[in-house]
């Protein structure tokens, strides 16, 4: 039990600590970086419908939404965490998870208002 | 057989992976069923019988900035590569493979050749090799091998060409990764190179600079101009 404890730590934080420095690197850029090899290199919980389209609403909002907006949706939507999961890696509450992911899609919907002609 | 009906994040499984704990009767039995997670694990334990690759003492200490996220960004885009993929896996295939057979493949007969799906304000299309894109425009490629059993692709970089997947083909699937089109005006440029064994980075680069099309090597190099302005 120990171990597992210890895994989901580490892994929290490598969670963590990748998504904001992939959120560094794409704010620099301004540039998605694709990837990577490997075949169905993800568990069953990415939907990849819901994950496409997070990628592609956050490629659009990425220089005008608030950093742990784009990390929820990075972790809830791209990478398919759960919510607990998603308050474990970023070490808030869940209903903090949910107020934050309640923000983005608002933020999504007005932008797509926006576009759309 | 019965179907998974527990669904496990990446994260899950990873942290299964990683205690190095035979998984609970429930994981277990969702790992067995399910192919998906199943590859998963199997791509994990492959990760881990790697070498950790020793960083030499001079590149560990940056002064300059650019090199400061360096270490990281192998780290950031495994990150990446886990959360992205199985992007097209379903939603490509769900609504859009009509679209894709009905476009074909461009090339000669019998060789290798790739296909580009353009997924745009929640639409998926097949590229038909002229339309510019737009900035948020989300691509995945689809191969047809052909007599090739790898597929590299590559994209340009400052002095030659970066290699962003290498692997089997696949049966039907797209490749495993998506690109985002970025707001930065000119072109864009993609390096598909198909072989039949594994090319090491520098082979790869090397099909990409002469598109190198041989018995054993084949390479396309797609360009992609841009709409920068487009609603």
């Amino acid at each position: 039990m120990a171990a597992q404890d210890d895994a989901r730590v580490v892994m929290a934080w490598l969670y963590r600590t990748c998504t904001r420095v992939a959120i560094d690197v794409l704010r620099d850029r301004r540039r998605s970086v694709p990837l990577s090899p490997g075949d169905q290199a993800s568990g069953c919980g990415v939907d990849a419908e819901v994950a496409l389209e997070a990628r592609s609403t956050l490629a659009r909002m990425f220089t005008s939404t608030p950093d742990d907006e784009i990390e929820v949706a990075i972790l809830c939507r791209v990478d398919g965490l759960t919510h607990p999961e998603a308050a474990e890696v970023m070490g808030v509450s869940e209903r903090t998870v949910r107020r934050l992911l309640d923000r983005f899609d608002t933020r999504a919907r007005a932008v797509e208002k926006e576009e759309s002609p | 057989m019965k179907a998974p009906d527990h669904r496990y994040s990446t994260f899950a499984l990873d942290v299964h992976w990683a205690s190095k704990l035979p998984p609970d009767a429930e994981m277990a039995e969702h790992i067995e069923e399910c192919a998906r997670c199943r590859s998963y694990i199997d791509g994990l334990r492959v990760l881990g019988a790697l070498p950790i690759p020793v960083v030499p003492a001079a590149a560990v200490a940056p002064p300059k900035r650019t090199m400061r996220h360096r270490p990281w960004l192998l780290a950031a885009a495994g990150l990446v590569a886990i959360a992205g993929a199985a992007l097209w896996k379903r939603g490509l295939d769900r609504g859009h493979r009509d679209d894709a057979e009905k476009a074909g493949y461009v090339a000669t007969k019998s060789a290798p050749a790739a296909q580009v799906l353009v997924r745009r304000a929640g639409q998926t299309s097949v590229w038909d090799g002229r339309s510019p894109l737009r900035p948020g425009d989300a691509l995945a490629v689809r191969v047809a091998c052909e007599s090739m059993r790898r597929v590299s692709i590559l994209v340009p970089s400052a002095a030659s060409w970066t290699r962003l997947s290498e692997g089997a083909c696949p049966a039907q699937e797209p490749l495993p990764f998506t690109l985002v089109v970025d707001a930065q005006p000119g072109e864009e440029r993609l390096a598909v190179v198909f072989s039949r064994t594994a090319l090491d980075d520098a082979a790869a680069r090397r099909a990409s600079d002469r598109t190198t099309r041989s018995a054993d090597v084949w390479t396309l190099v797609l360009v992609f101009a841009k709409s920068i302005g487009a609603p």
